[in-house]
């Protein structure tokens, strides 16, 4: 057989394409096996001394080798041993004598096969590093994001401050942030790039930088959006924007200045228990239009009123029947909030977007920020 | 997902009539499907939103696309448009750069 396989394949043998090893028995094809990995068809016969053709397929299967093709060859008339090798993962059979032309379709099937599996192998493994990548995006938007609650201690007396992100499971461009610009003044962003995926991510991790650099430079709100929107839009690739809303916060006089750059209107909830969306301003989304002036709006917050930011996760967060969760509801949610801490009020509508979207899964990142003047 | 927009061209104007949505799901193929005609001399874009309830800021995106890099600024029409469509797109601040028109 050794000799005729040789003589057959001489000439794939000769142009490198196919490589021969041949065994005795079981156990000396087990130890090629395993000093040989790459070996990817074996051609068994069932009938072998020390050990048989069906023992080594056992422990060929246990070497997990998912592109390995196994080709039995058997006697004529052996069909229960070749039905159990079928059965236990043999790719095809011969018959004895066997039949070299016969043999050669069914080594370049195996082959085919043994191809489709390493392009699936290496398509699986792209996936997986997309993912990995996907993941290790993930984790930096978390950590660009504010991480310690509450996060002015010194003002605790005058300010309650919360803020939470849900990420949906597709990688999203929401952020928050807040910073302090001088002793009485305290910045506050929550914004939307528009899409998903790492362009959104990175779109994401540029904006919140630069207007947390540009907000602490420029000092007020209008002058910080129409720096930030002039370096975001040339960053912006294929029209890549954010929505932001801008707020600067006086500690001392609770007068709220801001900026609101196509992003949805913050609600006002106040001590009276009535709510209040912010009026829509004239200003446009931020990375598109680079010669833009902002214009700013005032609000003054009392003591007890709450200011409550969002992304449009929350009011877009859908239930099985594509219903969304809405500005009504939100405000309803909000409207029975009068007293509590901004942690409190920022739990019960999460809780309350949770109820409503039931079983749906989770499409957009659900952000939330709140400000309430003590 | 089912393509649910269709693109067509009649000399400098494109007609893009939209589904019931544009959003995450589906704007990501509008998009692809208009970048062969940047450079077709396109001047004017008219989005058909007779059927359009949702429009997301993905769907934002593909406007303002057609607005910047299809052609020299070309004009943006919709069609049919409706009072939550027409709250988005002053939301964003873009109603400016739009004509509206009943048909």
């Amino acid at each position: 057989m050794e000799l005729l396989m040789k003589q057959y394949f001489r000439h794939q043998i000769r142009n490198g394409e196919y490589e021969f090893f041949f065994a005795r028995n079981g156990v000396e094809a087990l130890e090629i096996m395993e000093a040989t990995p790459d070996i990817e068809i074996v051609l068994l016969d069932i009938n072998m001394p020390e050990m048989d053709g069906l023992t080594l397929l056992a422990l060929l299967n246990e070497m997990h080798n998912s592109a390995l093709r196994v080709i039995m060859v058997s006697a004529y008339g052996d069909m229960p041993n070749i039905r159990q090798a079928m059965n236990n993962g043999a790719f095809d059979f011969a018959i004895k004598p066997v039949d070299m032309d016969d043999l050669n379709m069914t080594i370049k099937k195996a082959i085919k096969q043994i191809n489709y599996v390493h392009e699936s192998q290496k398509e699986h493994s792209q996936l997986e590093s997309l993912k990995q990548d996907l993941m290790t995006a993930r984790n930096i938007q978390q950590y660009i994001l504010p991480q310690v609650i509450p996060p002015f201690p010194e003002d605790s007396d005058k300010m309650d401050v919360y803020a939470s992100m849900e990420a949906a499971k597709d990688i999203g461009g929401d952020f928050y942030d807040y910073f302090r610009i001088d002793d009485d003044h305290i910045a506050f962003v929550i914004g939307d790039v528009c899409g998903k995926g790492i362009t959104a991510a990175l779109f994401m991790a540029v904006s919140c930088t630069i207007i947390r650099s540009k907000g602490i430079q420029c000092g007020t709100a209008g002058a910080c959006m129409t720096e930030s929107n002039c370096l975001l839009a040339a960053y912006s690739v294929d029209c890549m924007f954010v929505t932001v809303f801008y707020a600067i916060y006086n500690t001392k006089t609770g007068l709220v200045t801001y900026c609101n750059a196509g992003h949805n209107p913050p609600h006002l909830l106040r001590k009276d228990g009535t709510v209040e969306e912010l009026p829509i301003t004239k200003n446009v989304l931020m990375g598109i239009y680079d010669q833009i002036e902002y214009e700013e709006g005032n609000l003054q917050l009392a003591s007890g009123d709450m200011l409550v930011m969002f992304t449009d996760g929350v009011t877009e967060a859908m239930n099985p029947e594509q219903k969304e969760f809405g500005t009504r509801q939100l405000m309803t949610t909000l409207g029975g909030q009068t007293g509590k801490s901004c942690r409190q009020v920022i739990e019960t509508v999460r809780r309350a977007i949770k109820d409503f979207v039931g079983d749906a899964e989770q499409s957009d990142d659900i952000t939330m920020l709140a400000i309430k003047r003590k | 997902m089912e393509k649910d927009f269709e693109v067509k061209q009649e000399g400098s104007a494109l007609t893009v009539t939209l589904g019931n949505k544009l959003y995450a799901v589906n704007s990501p193929a509008l998009m692809e499907e208009l970048v062969p005609y940047t450079d077709q001399g396109i001047e004017k874009v008219v989005f058909d939103a007779t059927n359009l309830t949702l429009l997301s800021s993905s769907g934002v995106r593909v406007i303002m696309y057609c607005k910047q890099k299809l052609g020299a600024s070309p004009e943006i029409v919709f069609v049919n448009c409706k009072e939550e469509v027409l709250e988005v797109l002053g939301l964003v601040g873009i109603r400016s750069i739009i004509t509206f028109e009943k048909r």
